[in-house]
């Protein structure tokens, strides 16, 4: 188990030396620049721009822009964003945590009611019940976030007033304080009601199908003639197994909890990674664009490697030996 | 009229299948004995309903559409057919044990031998946490898997069919249960590993004092094991004897034609006997008169229009089949 891990993470230095490189081309690739960004090429000197260029190292042929680059990145240093004026990785350490906050938050109550409903719709197939979990997944599935999201600030925030309707924390409030973390909550929670609620419909579905698959197998039969009682034959023999394939999508979560959810977080307003990737995108801001993708990329391999570990420990027939 | 002798007691079993709307009878009118430590063989064909019988028995039928239509299952007196899961809970795995056909995927892959094997324990007795283990661990021993300690932390996947089997054994007997319903547990085995399987089987029938319902297809495991034997077609019983007539005075023609079909090593021949035609699906079964006639030898005009009843022929010897006046409606003069 050790070695393998090891081994997997060995394998991902080279991985993400390849996607530094695409994703520093691609970059680079994106029309306009850092300096374009940030100043308006009709009203500036035409031999300023070009000094500043010269400056900034953007006329630097590909190959000495990348070495420089990553000379930065080993030793922790990603550049400056050009928007911020502060170092990447200040402007990435302030979004961070709100980000992870509400992908834990949300993914919480995303297991809570797949759970639950995946466990009743399981358990008692083609009934109202169960078509009525169904109905609502179908619903939740179908519903674009960003319209959800416009619905659930207009009734529980304007309407109703039980939630703040954008940001992630409230203003002129202390950091640190009590008040300040429960803001913070405050602030999360529509948001994160809103993600947890969407994603929940395929967590249910996946386990309401398991279930009702696992329930005709040869070994619930068995159970059955040995006299366990349905509860532990649902709960312990069914669910056990039940469990393994939502692993693969647990997997896919983990990254996302560095990832945010881009559209919610946007509509939000809330000051997440996923609002900074898009903002920087619009704003050119390379040095911003790039340390963020490998971030997500970095996340997504150590996602799936957390994946494949715990795939170990739910099923014993692929544990590494 | 109950037989006081009998252990467990089917009386006009009929067992029904709800497939779009229409109730279809897998087992139609099956009635038998089995008398404590002796063992019975029910023969016969795929899809005679012989496991639906067995599930039956144990109400393992499945939810949506299967259901014990009619008829009585006694065991010791005491009708199984209409008690509800939790009632029946507490004689599955106790009283009466079931295996089944497939070792391979009768076993949970995701829980420890250990624990699958503790279960019955757990669900049955009232003994310490610390002495069940080692009550699994000595059943594994009585099984024949002598490194039960280290098997109690293994996984299924980790052990072979015959192994898993022999598990399966050791889960059915670890309360006792005076009987034991073997669905074919060997047909999905080698043959070396079937004969190991039958002996164990034997072994603890004597150690466990227990009766034994054995459903084969293999007449070779019926001469090995039965004391008695049931031969179904088609959902009934169409012959019922003691295993020595079985063979050397079989009456029913259905088991005439199964006794012909065995090739033999004394005889050369070229073409294996067979029986024309296949059993009748389970839709498309004849309204009246015996379901053997289309594929009969000795089918007589009668055969379609009256249905024969199961009669005995002699002192133990019962059959199914207008060529016996005991089998006949109107000629009959003992009915079983």
């Amino acid at each position: 188990m050790l070695l393998y891990t090891l081994r997997r993470i060995l394998i991902m230095i080279p991985i993400m030396v390849m996607i530094s490189i695409v994703v520093f081309a691609l970059a680079l690739a994106m029309p306009g620049d850092a300096l374009s960004g940030q100043i308006n090429p009709a009203d500036s000197d035409p031999e300023y721009i070009e000094e500043m260029r010269e400056q900034l190292g953007l006329n630097d042929p590909i190959h000495v822009q990348y070495g420089r680059w990553m000379a930065g990145v080993v030793q922790w240093d990603f550049g400056r964003s050009f928007v911020h004026r502060m170092d990447v990785t200040e402007v990435i350490g302030e979004r961070l945590p709100n980000t992870i906050l509400l992908s834990v938050f949300s993914l919480i109550i995303t297991y809570i009611l797949a759970f639950t409903m995946g466990r009743f719709a399981g358990r008692h197939p083609y009934t109202p019940g169960d078509y009525a979990i169904q109905g609502i997944n179908y619903l939740m599935l179908a519903i674009p976030s960003f319209v959800a999201a416009i619905f659930a600030i207009f009734f529980f925030a304007f309407q109703l007033g039980w939630f703040p309707a954008t940001g992630s924390v409230g203003s002129g409030v202390t950091p640190g304080t009590m008040e300040y973390w429960i803001s913070k909550l405050h602030h999360t929670a529509l948001p994160a009601l809103v993600l947890g609620g969407l994603t929940t419909a395929s967590y249910t579905q996946f386990l309401r199908n398991d279930i009702i698959e696992s329930s005709q197998k040869d070994y619930v039969r068995t159970a059955r003639a040995k006299g366990t009682p349905e509860g532990e034959i649902y709960n312990k023999h069914i669910l056990r197994n039940s469990i393994i394939p939502i692993v693969t999508l647990f997997g896919f979560d983990i990254a996302s909890i560095i990832g945010g959810a881009v559209i919610i977080e946007t509509v939000f307003s809330y000051r997440g990674i996923g609002e900074l990737l898009i903002s920087s995108i619009n704003s050119r801001d390379s040095s911003v664009v790039v340390a963020v993708t490998l971030m997500l990329s970095v996340a997504t391999l150590v996602g799936n490697l957390v994946a494949d570990l715990v795939y170990g420990v739910v099923d014993p027939r692929i544990r590494v030996e | 009229m109950s037989n006081q002798e009998a252990l467990l007691e089917i009386k006009n079993l009929h067992t029904g299948f709800n497939i779009g709307g229409k109730t279809y009878h897998a087992v139609k009118d099956v009635s038998f004995d089995v008398k404590p430590k002796e063992v019975v063989c029910v023969v016969g064909e795929s899809g005679c309903g012989k496991s639906v019988m067995s599930l039956s028995i144990m109400n393992l039928l499945p939810k949506h559409n299967g259901k014990i239509d009619k008829g009585e299952i006694l065991y010791k007196g005491r009708d199984l057919a209409p008690l509800n899961d939790n009632e029946m809970n507490k004689i599955r795995g106790k009283d009466i044990s079931m295996i089944f056909q497939e070792p391979m995927t009768a076993l949970n892959p995701v829980l420890t031998i250990g624990y699958q094997m503790d279960e019955v324990l757990i669900n049955h007795t009232k003994v310490k946490k610390e002495e069940i283990r080692k009550k699994s661990i000595s059943l594994l021993k009585q099984v024949g898997i002598s490194r039960g300690e280290q098997i109690v932390h293994e996984y299924p996947h980790q052990l072979s069919g015959g192994m898993r089997q022999r598990v399966m054994i050791a889960m059915a007997i670890a309360c006792q249960p005076q009987l034991l319903i073997a669905d074919e547990p060997t047909t999905a085995l080698d043959v070396t590993v079937q004969a190991q399987i039958l002996e164990l089987i034997t072994k603890i029938q004597d150690e466990v004092g227990m009766a034994v319902l054995l459903i084969t297809h293999d007449l070779g495991v019926v001469a090995e094991m039965a004391d008695r034997v049931v031969v179904m077609y088609a959902g009934q019983v169409v012959e019922e004897t003691d295993v020595d007539r079985i063979f050397y005075d079989p009456q029913h023609p259905y088991t005439k034609a199964l006794l012909t079909s065995i090739p033999r090593m004394d005889e050369e021949r070229e073409v294996l006997n067979t029986i024309s035609g296949i059993v009748p699906s389970l839709t498309k079964m004849p309204e009246v008169g015996c379901r053997f006639v289309d594929r009969c030898p000795e089918a007589m005009p009668e055969c379609r229009q009256i249905d024969p009843q199961l009669g005995q022929t002699e002192k133990g010897h019962s059959v199914r089949c207008l060529l016996y006046d005991a089998s006949h409606p109107d000629k009959k003069t003992e009915v079983r």
